[in-house]
């Protein structure tokens, strides 16, 4: 009996499970968000734990093909994604100044080195999850280019999206702040 | 010379070790890493302890125990899925990681059989081949290039050149490839492999391009 078998089929297919979203999995799990168990449940998979033998591989090469080759039935391709990109310029920008319908930006280009520029983009060009990033002095990349759909048509596409970047944590702040106390303390003057 | 790209993906790999668990789409909320409407609509594949696999409109992330993949098609997201994996790592600071790759695959349909078998024969010439085969193919070529050091780390280059999946296509894969020198298993955390992909990101996308252009540029 194959490790991997559903309840249903008796074959492993993960790409026949049921599809379930990050919300509806967050919902699900909102007491137990970390049981494997809960979710094997909810997709109804009765599973062992996947051998670490078959997943063992020292490189960082073409990972997809020699990590998975030898549990045939795990589906490993990237089917979600349809179609691909084609990008032509793509630049960071900082938010300048804010107005009512636009915002100035200056911004750099990450393939050639050529002087910046400043550039006044829509505010409605900002997607609803980048808003809270928002600010003076946020930072975001842009790219212009194409998306190429499965069927070879080129669509022209401009993608404005705003760094995500972590937190400063106060362990991270006291540490840049006991680094920057040793420089100054290891400051000598001639 | 060979026809435009016909599909592009960027893998960002990372050997080291992993707790799968952790990397939900709601995780990635949390820390602010992604957005809320994007984590709702991710299309979770698996959440399990020894593996993780979530979808989202550019990315899909496979996590197992020794390795963490994200991947693209959609290159307008490649600084986006870097500050992804930089970020992840900045906060999940005392991860052991050993290894990076950044990898690229470009495939490119030839169409043309009698150039498709021009390409091969130009990449892998059969005049020794043929001494003992019929009527020999190439399927598959790898070069590695010689070890890159560096004070911290080693960078070395592999490049694998075959048909692709698809009838008379060819596939390309670079991968850029770095491994941390006097790897003390007790003592790894992820700020040595974070501070790789910083330093080196922009110089392995250019590199990448290079050897792409010059590679295409040769072939019949």
């Amino acid at each position: 009996m194959s490790k991997y078998q559903t309840k249903q089929e008796g074959t492993l297919a993960l790409g026949n499970m049921p599809e379930i979203t990050g919300k509806e999995y967050s919902l699900y799990h909102c007491d137990e968000s970390l049981s494997a168990a809960s979710v094997d449940r909810l997709l109804g998979v009765v599973r062992d734990t996947i051998d670490p033998e078959l997943l063992k591989e020292n490189s960082s090469f073409d990972t997809r093909r020699s990590v998975f080759r030898d549990v045939p039935a795990l589906r490993i391709s990237s089917s979600e994604q349809e179609g691909f990109s084609i990008t032509y310029q793509r630049w960071k920008g900082v938010v300048k100044e804010i107005g009512e319908e636009t915002f100035v930006a200056q911004i750099s280009d990450l393939q050639r080195n050529v002087p910046e520029e400043q550039v006044e983009f829509l505010l409605e060009e900002i997607k609803e999850d980048d808003k809270e990033l928002f600010s003076i002095g946020a930072e975001f990349y842009w790219c212009i280019g194409y998306l190429i759909s499965p069927s070879g048509q080129q669509i022209r596409a401009s993608l404005l999206r705003f760094r995500r970047l972590p937190l400063f944590t106060k362990d991270s702040i006291k540490i840049a702040a006991q680094k920057s106390h040793d420089i100054q303390q290891n400051i000598t003057w001639l | 010379m060979i026809p435009p790209i016909r599909e592009q993906q960027l893998q960002i790999v990372l050997v080291g070790n992993f707790n799968p668990h952790i990397f939900q789409p709601q995780w990635f909320v949390l820390q602010k890493l992604l957005g809320q409407k994007e984590g709702d609509s991710a299309k979770i594949e698996i959440i399990h302890p020894d593996i993780t696999i979530f979808n989202l409109d550019w990315l899909r992330l496979e996590v197992t125990r020794d390795r963490v993949v994200a991947m693209s098609r959609f290159d307008q997201y490649n600084e986006v899925i870097k500050d992804l994996i930089i970020g992840t790592f900045t906060i999940l600071s005392h991860t052991p990681l050993k290894m990076l790759g950044i990898n690229y695959t470009f495939i490119s349909d030839v169409r043309d059989e009698a150039v498709w078998h021009a390409i091969g024969d130009k990449l892998a010439p059969k005049d020794i081949w043929r001494k003992f085969m019929e009527k020999p193919g190439l399927l598959s070529l790898t070069l590695d290039d010689i070890w890159s050091d560096k004070e911290d780390y080693k960078n070395k280059v592999r490049i694998t050149v075959g048909p692709g999946k698809e009838k008379l296509s060819f596939r390309l894969h670079i991968n850029d490839h770095f491994e941390l020198k006097n790897v003390d298993e007790n003592s790894l955390n992820s700020e040595r492999i974070v501070s790789i992909l910083k330093n080196e990101w922009s110089n392995s996308q250019k590199k990448t391009l290079s050897i792409k252009e010059k590679l295409f540029a040769e072939l019949p």
